[in-house]
């Protein structure tokens, strides 16, 4: 069994643990128990196991892939069969020309983490294995040492990578042919229905939600709500996402002025992000009737879409039905709350005023707002937040707030959503993460339309300006919360500094590398080369493609050419002029058949041949002096031997 | 049947090219493909390509572009790898079957070189050398059976570099190799006396004397049972002890005389001609279709044993 092959090993081992929330702990198991099984096989045993063992691992690693991932998840599920194979394969192999082929098949393995994460931090795993995995073919395939065999791999692969990256940006792109399915990656931003009361600990992840590059900051001004999801259906605990939240309207009104572009992160969900009443100009993103967008399918890597804020009309009434909807709510549930909500009505001559005392209630009563609420199991959990726990997070207030709302007839619907986003000055742009998951309240106005109300801001006024990791109050929840990450560390001098510039350099690659697709390709050759672009960049690509590699062959082969002593070249230039240059001679032969021929040049030929033995076999140096001479003996050696012929 | 034409094609332009004792590879005589974890190597690529484009990810795209011209740097590495590499057949060694026959091959260069491996197409053997950093001589079996050969095509291969390209040549040898039968004790009254030059002989007469006359300077290809090692031990020099009246004696060894099939036979007369040679004697060697006349000493030895694996 191969040492060298226990790398290849890890390499599965890496990759396991990186989709390791794709392809879930059983697998992750099964692995890690294959690469133990590796390892012994190697260190006790030193040959491979036989076939029927392996055939059984097989079979039952089969099952357990197929059981945890499920066939639906086809991608996943091919993705870790195949890992599996090859993982057996290498426990198996028994001759070089297996491991050859299991490298070269890791060529198609490795890269398959692209089907799921396309950030800086997989390319440079990605890239890392490449060379190893290349190390390993090589030292394989010449029984060379692994390190001196990696060194090669890696100057290949450093000389490689910018000459595919050319290609990358000239080769004119061509759209997919196959529907493929997209890979599922585990990321879920929001949730569909949203249920505040039983939930203990809001699970906090610093992953990345999407980003967001506001061209006209004048347009736009913070807070920054960023709608995502509307729920009008309440059941006394959830708010349930509206069946209309999938169903595309067309927007008649298209004023395109002020534009920002979004680069969503990959998720599971087709929800996109926007501000206000939102639509887009970009391929396969629609607008739905609540002013928010999705995307017609699901994308397993980052995807950057243009959005518009609708200038429409505003609506001014509701449809009876739609009214109706809007003030739906479970009867005889949260009859305390009903009761607070119904006074306020009789003392507010207005929505507003209602609002108004609303916010005076909670502000009186010391609300808090926490990211670790308690648990509440009650039926009536709006009565018991409002009156017995008075804390909570975002889904606490704007559920309660919306039932109290509409339980005395003002339409409203809950908007799950982000809020805030941090602000990148380098680059301008927000990321928004997904601890900036927020939800809030719209309510209906005739002859004004819906209207934003966001009642933790009453609670806690910090949360509307910036992002939730800026929060100062909340700090210590929030970290706990968090885990270990860059972002709770934020603390630490540097590790701030070292978190942002990451960030800055991962947004740099999603928009530059992982979003370069046909139209930016377009639009970028077009300011490059003009009209025809695309027929033109092909042909440069490939004229500059020829050009590389015959610099790199040239460059390759100059060692070859090595320089001759000036002696010697001056010795093959007397002999190509002089008649004998065919002869196969001494040179002692050569000058005396010279002599005879020339004897006039007897002197200069005896002298050269002096300078030239003790040039070549004492080590002398031949001087200038003497080259000079000899240049002369050569020239007019070759006027008499033409004059002879 | 048009494969066949076209590797009859083929082995005749090998043989037309690469026929020399001593040759530098250079571009028209250095034959690079991708190998079979190139062709392997090529798939993936494709396979990565049709995904890149599918699923619109430029990484993957950006795999397969890496592979692409890996496979090109590859190609022209191996070539330059290879590219005045020279290979000079120096010398064949003839012997008996199943020990040290062979050739003698050096291989000269001018640079570091990688993962060269020499192999004799008729038998099979191989050479393979990871590394080579200067003129290299190589001894290469060739386990033949008995009979001449002429030694043929040695094929040149470099893997280098990541095996995924093969860069090949040939050098294809005009040289004859001789490969003696294995001697096989014989020890019935076969000695067979020839009539010849030197008239009748009587084997029996054999080491019947001993009587002592000189020393005289040991040449190559003398007994060593008269070596006066008592000398040797003395002054290190060899010196052969002559007796008077040992006229060497004539013997004549006749293939159907000899038992057992033809390979055995030569066998066996392989033994009597190296026993006799040893021995100092001078023997005569009748084949069916050729005899050598009675002689003695190295060159008559190796003109033997040369008859008896040409048969």
């Amino acid at each position: 069994m191969n040492t060298k092959l226990l790398l290849i090993t890890f390499i599965y081992l890496i990759m396991t643990m990186m989709l390791f929330t794709e392809l879930g702990t059983p697998f992750a198991i099964l692995l890690c128990v294959l690469n133990i099984w590796h390892v012994a096989q190697w260190k006790y045993i030193r040959f491979p196991p036989s076939n029927l063992i392996l055939n059984i691992v097989a079979v039952i690693g089969m099952t357990v892939c197929g059981l945890s991932i499920g066939f639906s998840n086809s991608v996943s599920l091919f993705v870790s069969l195949m890992v599996l194979a090859c993982q057996l394969k290498v426990i198996q192999a028994k001759s070089d020309k297996q491991n050859k082929q299991i490298m070269v098949l890791n060529f198609f393995t490795i890269p398959c983490l692209f089907l799921f994460s396309q950030n800086l931090f997989t390319t440079l795993v990605v890239v890392t294995a490449l060379i190893i995995n290349l190390g390993v073919l090589a030292a394989i395939s010449h029984k060379q040492l692994l390190l001196p065999a990696t060194k090669t791999a890696v100057k290949n692969i450093f000389f490689i990578i910018p000459v595919s990256m050319l290609l990358v940006v000239f080769l004119p792109k061509i759209p997919s042919f196959w529907q493929l399915p997209g890979a599922q990656v585990a990321k879920t931003g929001l949730s569909e229905n949203v249920d505040p009361f039983n939930i203990s600990e809001l699970s906090q992840s610093d992953d990345l939600a999407f980003r967001a590059i506001i061209e006209e900051p004048t347009s736009y001004s913070p807070p920054f709500y960023w709608r995502a999801l509307i729920h009008d259906k309440f059941d006394g605990t959830s708010w349930h996402m509206a069946r209309e939240q999938n169903i595309p309207v067309h927007v008649a009104n298209r004023d395109i002025s002020s534009v920002y572009k979004v680069i969503a992160e990959p998720s599971n969900l087709p929800w996109l992000f926007s501000l206000g009443n939102a639509f887009s100009d970009s391929d396969e993103v629609s607008t739905n009737q609540f002013g928010t967008l999705f995307s017609s399918k699901i994308r397993s890597r980052n995807f950057e879409y243009n959005a518009h804020t609708a200038t429409a009309p505003t609506k001014e009434f509701l449809t009876r039905w739609e009214y109706q909807r809007y003030t739906q709510l479970p009867k005889k549930l949260n009859p305390k709350s009903a009761e607070l909500a119904r006074q306020w009505d009789n003392d507010a001559g207005s929505t507003d005023d209602f609002i108004v005392l609303m916010r005076a209630y909670f502000i009186a009563q010391n609300f808090e707002y926490t990211l670790t609420p308690e648990v509440i199991e009650s039926t009536n959990s709006i009565d018991e937040f409002m009156f017995e726990k008075k804390s909570g997070f975002c889904g606490h207030y704007a559920s309660s707030v919306a039932m109290m709302m509409r339980s005395v007839g003002i339409p409203s619907r809950l908007v799950s959503g982000y809020l805030g986003g941090e602000y990148n000055e380098a680059n301008n742009y927000f990321s928004i993460y997904q601890y900036d998951a927020h939800a809030w309240v719209e309510f209906f106005i005739p002859n004004a339309g819906w209207q934003r109300l966001d009642p933790t801001a009453w609670i806690s006024p910090e949360r509307l300006i910036g992002s939730l990791s800026q929060h100062t109050t909340l700090a210590e929840q929030f970290k706990s919360n968090i885990g270990i990450s860059l972002v709770a560390l934020s603390g630490v001098p540097g590790m701030e500094w070292l978190r942002l510039t990451l960030e800055e350099y991962d947004y740099k690659w999603t928009r530059w590398v992982l979003n370069f697709d046909k139209n930016k390709q377009q639009s970028f050759l077009q300011d490059l080369l003009g009209n025809n672009a695309q027929v033109l960049s092909g042909v440069i690509m490939v004229l500059t493609l020829v050009v590389v590699f015959l610099v790199v062959f040239l460059f390759m082969q100059r060692q070859v050419y090595i320089k001759r002593p000036l002696s010697v070249e001056l010795y093959e230039k007397l002999k190509s002029v002089s008649p004998y240059k065919n002869n196969n001679l001494t040179p002692l032969q050569f000058i005396s058949k010279v002599k005879e021929q020339f004897p006039e040049h007897t002197h200069e030929l005896d002298e050269f041949y002096s300078h030239f033995s003790a040039a070549r076999y004492q080590g002398k140096t031949f001087a200038n002096r003497q080259r000079k001479s000899t240049m002369k003996l050569i020239k007019s050696i070759k006027i008499k031997t033409k004059r002879k012929l | 049947m048009r494969s066949s034409i076209i590797q009859h094609w083929f082995a005749k332009f090998v043989s037309r090219r690469h026929t020399a004792n001593h040759m530098v590879f250079k571009h028209d005589s250095i034959y690079v493909l991708p190998s079979q974890s190139g062709l392997l190597f090529i798939g993936i690529t494709i396979l990565n390509f049709v995904l890149g484009i599918n699923y619109q990810n430029n990484l993957i795209l950006a795999v397969s572009y890496i592979m692409a011209i890996l496979l090109v740097v590859s190609l022209l590495s191996g070539y330059i790898n290879f590219n005045r590499l020279e290979l000079k057949l120096l010398s064949v060694s003839d012997d008996q079957e199943g020990t040290s026959t062979g050739a003698k091959l050096e291989l000269k260069t001018n640079k570091e070189r990688h993962n060269i491996i020499i192999k004799h197409i008729d038998t099979g053997s191989e050479i393979d050398i990871s590394e080579m950093v200067k003129n290299t001589i190589i001894d290469i079996n060739l386990p033949y059976k008995r009979g001449v050969y002429t030694l043929d095509r040695f094929r040149i291969i470099s893997h280098f570099p990541f095996g995924l390209v093969t860069v090949w040549s040939y050098l294809n040898c005009n040289k004859v190799l001789h490969v003696y039968p294995i001697p096989i004790e014989e020890n019935a009254e076969i000695r067979h006396i020839i009539k010849g030059a030197d008239g009748e002989l009587d084997v029996n007469r054999v080491q019947e004397n001993d009587e002592f006359n000189e020393l005289k300077p040991y040449q190559k290809g003398m007994s060593l049972n008269k070596v006066s090692w008592r000398h040797f031990a003395k002054s290190q020099q060899m010196l052969i002890k002559d007796y008077t009246s040992e006229k060497p004696v004539s013997l004549g060894f006749d293939f159907d005389l000899v038992t057992g099939d033809i390979e055995e036979r030569l066998s066996k007369l392989c033994f009597l001609v190296l026993e006799a040679s040893n021995n100092q004697q001078p023997f005569a060697l009748k084949l069916p279709h050729k005899t050598l006349p009675i002689g003695t000493g190295q060159t008559h030895q190796v003109k033997c044993l040369e008859l008896l694996s040409e048969y």
